[in-house]
């Protein structure tokens, strides 16, 4: 699992790589903390090299989103896969995240 | 899979019989009464019961109304009548007063012609006649002047009768000269005797009538006028002695009008003077009377309306008599009686107002009620209805569910009843109950209604019979005021084991009929002598064992909130079959009164042999009829029949792998699925799908069945006949039921979505089935999910 952060001048971007099952979970939240509280910035998450997510992956995703939406701005989610988005619909997360 | 449920159109028993006018209860208060007089006036405006009543008064009106005409016209007969007998009576007592005047005064002429020499004579003469004819007021004789030269010029020695006695007056006395006098000149020029008057007398202050006679000498000239005086006041009183009415008045007048003498009442003055006038006017209109000879005039638009009756009297003088008769006497009598046929016809519409009142009230309740009843009838046949969709609806609930038979019946004794059975599986397992409300009708609907709700609320995120008792006994007892209570058996059978747990409260033991030898399994602490006793009727028939099974009785649900229900449990052996009822059956009454009985429902089992609960279920119903016959169904029959069929077939994949509780370990999972998908061939989006869902299930294991710091294993086995999946995931932790576990609520805003809630959701959501049991001191949570089109 690789996970990368880019810090621009209005956003964030974040780019998933690999599987995100609940063992890498613990190590990407790790990586993606900073952002629990993005200042006012947007967060992009490139998801294309994302093939896998497991609750635990989605529970990261939501405290991104809940600290974005407390400072007024957004989190794009972007290059998903069918899987991945089937996963979105199941969990309703489709609904609440901006997924381009 | 499930029987079709039976359409049934209840009895109503009552509902048709419309039944006669229900009696008004009393004690309504006035103004209620008022209320629906108004309501009853205004509503007549469209009945034809009005048109009664109008239609009635006018005939009675009609009948009153001619009934006084043709009174009227007898009495105005009789009248005539009357007045014509009045006429003839007083004109018979004048003319003897007339007659005898005459004859007194002519019976004197010749002694006065014989004494002619004698004036000093003529006052004996006088005062004898005066004194002897009892309606004269004076009798005089008035000479020619210078008859007697030494009695002066003029001579009238004159008799007048007084208070004292006869006077002798000598009246020509110069003060006097009655030769200027209308009487004297009259008679002196016709030289016949004729009635004079009537006059006022100015000598004697009186109004009279004279009737006088020429005195002739023997040479033929006339000497003298000799007459009589008649008081007319007099006259009238006699004239007035008596009446046909007690207002009534006689009058005398002349052949002219002239009015002689009447009523000597002052008060009558005005009458006498307009009734003179009016026999005198010409141009009023007269009838002759159909009795006799009078003539009537009828007058109104005065104080009193009345008529004159008069006629002339025969001979002379012509003189006329009049009697006055007023109506509102003559008629006194018809108008008291038209006033009391009023009143009495007042008094009829009065009570047929009320008749028709009554009758109108009572069709309006009549209607009102078989309106209600038809309302109540229909809102009945709409419960029914409400209440058959309550219970489990055909292939629903089973949909691809090929381990469990199930069948259900209930045929309520009135429109709604109080039984109630469901069936439904989840997870997994087959979740049953039957129950039997107390009481019938109504409350016991409403009762079972709630209790049927309750148990699949309950029933869909608790999985322990008993406890799913606990909870509906605690409702139950909530508010209970109507000490309504409810006998139930819930059952809840896991049909990958067969393993069936049950909780009785007070319901009949279902029957368990099986091919092979029964095994029950439950701990010695849930024993009882009763139960063993109940239990254990054995039969070989058919090679079929038909036993109750055991269950401890607890106590209906409804009646103590902190009772503690047991539960049991026992093993459903492949292919046998557990039949379920409520005491409709076994207490069902033939025409004897003989109960159907439980041993002949077990002896019927027994009989019938394996069967699919659907033909069980028609056999016993069949049999039923047959027993009770036109037997009045008294209580709701309830039947429910399930078998266990478990799929047995080969594996064509059986692995697993064990894993220690540490989340690292997931990494190994993720190619233990892969691994097992790939010997399936399954696709790429399956098997991403499996993986999450495993991944979710053991991961719930490893952080809630192991606490935190303790360690331990989870095992995960997966099998697969080639059309479906399995993942048998065993640990030996806590006692934990994920299926019990709240999904996430996916409807959420990003804000308001808690963190948790997401792992079981996945599952439930990727999986077809996921079931839950507790074995041997192990957790095992089984997930499936068919392979067939991947």
């Amino acid at each position: 699992m690789k996970t990368t952060i880019e810090q621009l001048e209005d956003k964030y971007l974040v780019t998933l790589e690999g599987e995100l099952d609940t063992a890498a979970a613990a190590e990407v939240e790790k990586t993606l903390q900073p952002l629990y509280t993005t200042g006012g910035k947007d967060v992009v998450i490139d998801c294309k090299g994302l093939e896998y997510i497991a609750s635990s992956g989605l529970r990261i995703l939501i405290s991104i989103l809940k600290g974005a939406k407390a400072g007024g701005s957004k989190v794009l989610l972007k290059n998903m896969n069918d899987d991945i988005k089937s996963v979105f619909k199941l969990t309703g997360f489709i609904n609440i995240f901006d997924v381009e | 899979m499930w029987g079709r449920k039976p359409l049934i159109i209840p009895r109503c028993p009552g509902i048709q019989a419309h039944g006669k006018a229900a009696r008004r209860s009393g004690g309504h208060r006035a103004s209620t009464c008022m209320n629906r007089l108004k309501h009853f006036i205004r509503s007549l405006r469209n009945r034809r019961a009005l048109l009664v009543v109008i239609l009635a008064v006018l005939m009675l009106e009609l009948l009153s109304g001619a009934q006084y005409y043709f009174t009227h016209h007898l009495m105005e007969d009789e009248l005539e009548k009357y007045a014509e007998m009045e006429l003839t009576t007083k004109a018979i007592i004048m003319k003897r007063i007339i007659e005898d005047s005459e004859h007194t005064l002519k019976g004197h002429i010749m002694e006065v012609k014989r004494n002619l020499a004698f004036p000093d004579s003529m006052p004996g003469i006088l005062k004898q006649i005066t004194k002897y004819s009892p309606y004269l007021q004076g009798c005089g004789i008035a000479f020619i002047p210078d008859y007697y030269p030494d009695k002066g010029r003029l001579f009238e020695p004159y008799a007048l009768k007084t208070d004292s006695g006869i006077q002798c007056l000598q009246v020509a006395d110069g003060a006097f000269d009655y030769t200027k006098d209308g009487f004297f000149c009259d008679i002196m020029k016709k030289k016949n005797n004729s009635w004079v008057g009537p006059y006022d007398d100015m000598y004697l202050g009186q109004r009279l009538i004279s009737y006088a006679v020429p005195i002739y000498e023997f040479t033929g000239d006339t000497v003298a006028v000799f007459g009589i005086d008649i008081d007319t006041e007099n006259l009238g009183d006699t004239l007035n002695y008596r009446h046909i009415y007690p207002s009534s008045f006689d009058l005398l007048l002349t052949e002219d009008g002239e009015f002689i003498s009447g009523p000597n009442d002052p008060g009558l003055h005005q009458e006498v003077q307009f009734v003179t006038s009016l026999i005198n006017d010409s141009t009023v209109q007269r009838r002759p009377s159909s009795k006799g000879r009078s003539k009537i005039i009828d007058f109104d638009g005065r104080e009193r309306d009345g008529s004159v009756f008069y006629v002339n009297m025969k001979g002379k003088p012509h003189w006329q008599i009049a009697v006055v008769c007023y109506d509102d006497e003559v008629y006194s009598s018809l108008l008291r009686l038209r006033y009391r046929l009023l009143l009495l016809s007042l008094l009829a519409f009065g009570i047929l107002l009320y008749v028709i009142w009554r009758f109108a009230e009572g069709e309006k309740e009549l209607r009102q009620k078989t309106l209600e009843q038809e309302r109540l009838a229909g809102e009945l046949r709409i419960a029914s209805n409400i209440q058959q969709t309550l219970l489990p609806e055909e292939d629903v609930l089973l949909k691809g569910i090929s381990d469990v038979q199930v069948e259900g019946r209930l045929i309520p004794a009135k429109a709604v009843g109080g039984d109630l059975y469901n069936a439904f599986v989840r997870d997994g397992k087959l979740f049953f109950c039957i129950g039997d409300v107390s009481g019938k009708g109504i409350p016991s609907a409403l009762i079972m209604a709630i209790t049927q709700a309750l148990f699949r609320n309950i029933a869909s995120r608790e999985d322990n019979p008993a406890h799913i008792m606990r909870l509906l006994n605690e409702t139950a007892c909530r508010n209970n005021k109507a000490n309504i209570f409810v006998t139930l058996f819930v059952g809840v059978l896991d049909l990958p084991t067969g393993h069936l747990r049950y909780c009785n409260s007070g319901h009949e033991l279902p029957i368990l009929i099986d091919h092979s030898p029964l095994t029950i399994d439950h701990s010695p602490s849930q024993m009882s002598a009763e139960a063993s006793a109940r239990g254990g009727q054995q039969c070989s028939m058919f090679n079929v064992q038909c036993s109750m099974i055991e269950a401890k009785p607890n106590l209906p649900i409804g009646l103590f909130d902190d009772f503690n229900y047991e539960m049991q449990s026992m093993q459903m052996p492949p292919g046998a079959t557990l039949f379920l009822y409520t005491d409709g059956l076994t207490e069902a009454r033939n025409a004897d009164g003989k109960l159907f009985g439980r041993d002949r429902v077990v002896q019927m089992m027994e009989a019938c042999g394996p069967k699919e609960p659907k033909q069980l279920v028609e056999a016993v119903i069949e049999k039923w009829h047959q027993f009770v016959g036109a037997t009045e169904q008294s209580d709701d029959l309830t039947l429910l029949a399930l078998r266990y069929t478990p799929s047995q077939e080969q594996n064509i994949l059986d692995e697993a792998i064990t894993l220690r509780n540490d989340i690292r370990e997931v990494e190994a999972l993720g190619a233990f699925v892969k691994q097992v998908a790939g010997q399936l061939s399954l696709d790429k989006s399956m098997v991403g799908k499996l993986r999450l869902a495993v991944e979710e299930a053991v991961v719930n294991v490893m952080e809630y069945a192991y606490p935190k710091g303790t360690t331990g294993d989870v095992n995960i086995r997966a099998t697969s006949n080639g059309r479906r999946l399995k993942f048998i995931i065993t640990d030996a932790g806590v006692s934990f039921n994920p299926t019990e576990v709240a999904a996430a609520d996916t409807t959420l805003s990003a804000e308001e979505r808690p963190v948790g809630g997401l792992g079981i959701l996945l599952v439930r959501e990727l999986m077809d089935t996921i079931n839950y049991e507790r074995i041997d001191g192990k957790n095992v949570l089984t997930l499936t999910k068919s392979i067939l089109n991947s």
